[in-house]
């Protein structure tokens, strides 16, 4: 019996295969349409999630870069006026290096060689990484292995030896993996404890410092702002000789600083007064014998200039808040800060407000500058609601920047995109049996019927992945504005954009792909014979 | 594609009537084919053994009620389905060793198809239908075209080669198929009730044309119906009743009774 000698047997070339899938698309249109639709989501959640990140991480950097000044000059202020905490303590030192600021002044106050130093800050970084652990428990299982202890007594407390022998037997129960062993962390309680001394020297060295910070510097009113608001050099030496050792270069940002600060402290003392504790209530009474002056905003003179020369009284605050919820129309008890300094951020705001002012001698300011001083104020209340906003997203570290359970989530959605591209594939092969029987018997092989089902899905999947990333682009650009406000659209940072769009095609070419596996396996596989079945 | 062998045929054990005296090529030969379908416990046997040649260039229409096996055989002989035991040769090649791509290679060239419900791929033209084989075959587009619109005019749609199924009647879809079937210029048409779904005007235009066919290119045809017109074209008539071959007859020795489908044939 001779053998069939096969020459050229269904060699389609691409051109034509596509050619073939593509009039087959366009007559069912509407089936295409659904499985396009599912690709595009799950394109566009992918999109979504990456703009997001990238945006994030972008704002992020942005928000670091505008909030440093202002962070650097809270640091110092609290630094030259507030005795550091211990737990403070051990944070700076575990982030310390030699020839650093923070370096210096702990030398300084604990009189200690480098050494001790070195040894000093070891010992705190492992300090950092075990508090870690601890803080990242729940309550209830820190309460199961070292029982209702502040962060601050944890490590003295483990220290007593039958405390730790219970932490030890609590912690073969733990689920939460301990970052070394038990021996090392004894051994860190061991050189924790016997740092003590030292570490307690170096508080008490601070501490003078900032005794004799404020015996001879804020006396009375005097605020540290106010301080740093005209430090110069002479000031510099007299804190580097207590062992504060503010560089000299960042003298004029502190300066600056100081002054937004001080101006805006003006701004609010204005309006919320020497009282700030009392009510609404007490100032809605206080304010009835003014409501003929506040009615006619006009006139602000009306406010008694006697009480005017002794700074804003509350009268004045009265007037000045009566005044404010008549210009914009609320009711006085529901008017904030932030409606004040959203207002005065306005020209017309600023001109108001310093007429309105006009009694107070204490203000001070130009209209211009008061608006300023409210736009710096109203930027920095945004920056930091940003900057919490963009932790969350920014902070976590792994893939591309996810966390675990974004790639979850992630990657359930292409799980759902898989079944229901598979699902729509199948009932496509179902409802073409016949068709498809038909092209075996007209000499098809098993591999053409594969790949026309893999290429069908494959052009579905390059539709639906470019409306996809396209729709993503727009909600992920919507989701950043909405979240990070005007910040996020000077961030859309270009290229990883782009990078996250090609990924996200690929994607859903990839994953269409996948789904049209079985399907096109369970077509490829039908007997020839469908062909001749009559419904 | 070229002549093959003349072989002749072997005296079969078991060969039914009508067996002619003179050696004839034989294109189709089955021997001892067995067919059974599992149906979860059930085995169900579709053919028990079937002995029967079929000649080149005959034309023989294949009866027999539903569940006889008559489809089995098709398939068979058809390269569709492989049979249990026994043994297919088409034009003396053993079908149950040829692999998967060897049979697509045989149905595309040695076999026309013409089905009942006509199975057009919808979204094609007429023409594309037609040269869709051709393509498998590896046959280049303008040459495609030009055999196609050839074929076309055989089956006298000449006119209407750009128009999609859903455009075209019953009959013209069904030309279409004999068109298409004939691709590749196959030494075998097997044709299930083709005429099943047609008028019987349009059912007379498609007799002519498998006639045309079957005289002037000798093309083998093996057709399954119960259109006795059908029946009366051809050269032999073999009735198959319980997977078994009842009855296998020239088309002299057999009486056709015109009308007998309800009485409504009047000619």
């Amino acid at each position: 019996m001779k053998a069939i000698e096969v020459r050229e047997q269904v060699r389609l070339p691409l051109g034509r295969c596509l050619e073939l899938v593509l009039s087959g698309l366009k007559y069912r249109l509407f089936r295409a349409a659904i499985t396009v639709t599912i690709i595009a989501l799950a394109g566009a959640f992918l999109m979504v999630m990456l703009t997001d990140g990238f945006t994030a991480r972008q704002v992020a950097k942005t928000v670091a870069e505008r909030i440093a000044p202002r962070e650097t000059f809270r640091f110092w202020v609290a630094r030259i006026s507030l005795p550091l905490m211990p737990l403070q303590l051990a944070d700076e030192l575990a982030s310390a290096k030699p020839g650093q600021v923070a370096w210096e002044e702990f030398a300084a106050w604990g009189r200690l060689s480098a050494e001790d130093l070195n040894r000093l800050t070891e010992a705190a970084r492992r300090h950092h990484k075990y508090l870690a652990y601890f803080q990242n428990l729940g309550e209830g299982q820190r309460r199961g292995l070292v029982g209702a202890v502040t962060d601050e007594a944890l490590f003295a407390d483990l220290a007593d030896p039958a405390k730790f022998a219970a932490f030890r037997e609590a912690l073969k129960t733990s689920t939460q993996q301990f970052p070394t062993s038990v021996e090392e962390f004894q051994q860190f309680l061991k050189d924790w404890q016997a740092a003590e001394p030292t570490r307690q020297k170096i508080l008490a060295g601070d501490a003078a410092a900032v005794e004799q910070v404020k015996a001879k510097f804020l006396t009375g009113a005097q605020t540290p702002q106010a301080l740093l608001a005209k430090a110069d050099q002479n000031l510099l030496d007299t804190l580097t000789s207590l062992g504060f050792h503010i560089p000299a270069d960042i003298l004029p940002l502190l300066r600056e600083q100081a002054t937004w600060n001080l101006d805006g402290k003006t701004l609010i003392s204005l309006y919320v007064g020497p009282a700030a504790n009392q009510t609404g209530a007490d100032l809605i009474g206080a304010g009835e014998g003014d409501n003929g002056g506040a009615e006619t905003s006009e006139e602000p003179g009306n406010a008694p200039k006697a009480e005017a020369e002794a700074g804003p009284t509350r009268k004045g605050v009265v007037l000045v808040k009566n005044l404010l919820a008549t210009r914009l129309d609320v009711n006085v008890t529901k008017l904030n800060d932030q409606m004040l300094y959203h207002y005065l951020t306005s020209a017309e705001g600023a001109k108001w407000f310093v007429d309105a002012t006009a009694c107070d001698k204490k203000l001070g300011l130009s209209a211009k500058r008061v608006q300023q001083v409210a736009a710096y104020v109203v930027n920095e209340s945004h920056l930091e609601d940003v900057k919490n906003n963009v932790s969350q997203v920014a902070g976590s570290e792994g893939l591309l920047g996810f966390n675990n359970r974004t790639i979850s989530l992630i990657l359930v959605s292409f799980l759902v995109c898989i079944v229901g591209i598979a699902n729509a594939m199948l009932m496509s092969v179902t409802e073409r049996f016949r068709e498809i029987a038909t092209m075996k018997c007209l000499g098809a092989t098993d591999g053409f019927i594969m790949i026309n089902f893999i290429l069908e899905s494959v052009m579905q999947g390059v539709a639906g992945g470019a409306i996809g990333v396209a729709l993503g682009f727009l909600l992920g650009s919507l989701r950043a504005w909405s979240s990070y406000g005007l910040l996020a659209l000077g961030s859309l940072p270009l290229w990883p954009i782009v990078a996250a769009a090609g990924v996200a095609l690929v994607v859903s070419i990839l994953i269409s792909a996948m789904a049209a596996v079985y399907p096109a396996w369970v077509a490829a596989r039908l007997a020839p014979m469908e062909a001749m079945r009559i419904e | 594609m070229s002549e093959p062998p003349t072989v002749k045929t072997p005296p079969v054990a078991g060969a039914s009537a009508g067996q002619p005296k003179v050696e004839r090529p034989v294109i189709i030969r089955t021997r001892k084919l067995k067919k059974s379908y599992r149906m979860g416990e059930v085995t169900t046997e579709a053919l028990r053994g079937v002995d029967v040649e079929i000649y080149r260039g005959e034309f023989i229409c294949v009866m027999g009620p539903s569940g006889s096996g008559k489809s089995t055989f098709f398939n068979m002989v058809g390269g569709l389905d492989s049979p249990t035991s026994g043994r297919v040769f088409i034009d003396e090649v053993d079908v149950a060793q040829l692999n998967a791509i060897e049979l697509a290679f045989l149905r595309c060239r040695k076999i026309g198809y013409i089905f009942q419900t006509y199975n057009l791929v919808q979204y094609m033209t007429c023409l594309e239908n037609v040269t869709v084989p051709m393509a498998f075959a590896g046959v280049n587009s303008d040459e495609a075209r030009e055999r196609g619109m050839g074929l076309l005019d055989l089956v006298g749609l000449k006119d209407r080669w750009f128009h999609k199924p859903i455009e075209m009647s019953g009959g013209q879809q069904q030309r279409t198929a004999i068109a298409r079937s004939m691709a590749n210029r196959p030494a075998i048409l097997l044709c299930d009730e083709p005429t099943g779904n047609l008028d019987l005007k349009t059912g007379a235009e498609i007799h002519q044309i498998l006639k045309k066919l079957n005289k002037e290119r000798g093309v083998t045809i093996i057709c399954a119906t119960h259109d006795h017109r059908l029946i009366d074209m051809a050269d032999r008539i073999m009735w198959i009743r319980d997977g078994q071959v009842e009855r296998l007859a020239e088309r002299s020795d057999v009486t056709v009774e015109t009308g007998a489908i309800g009485g409504t044939e009047h000619e």
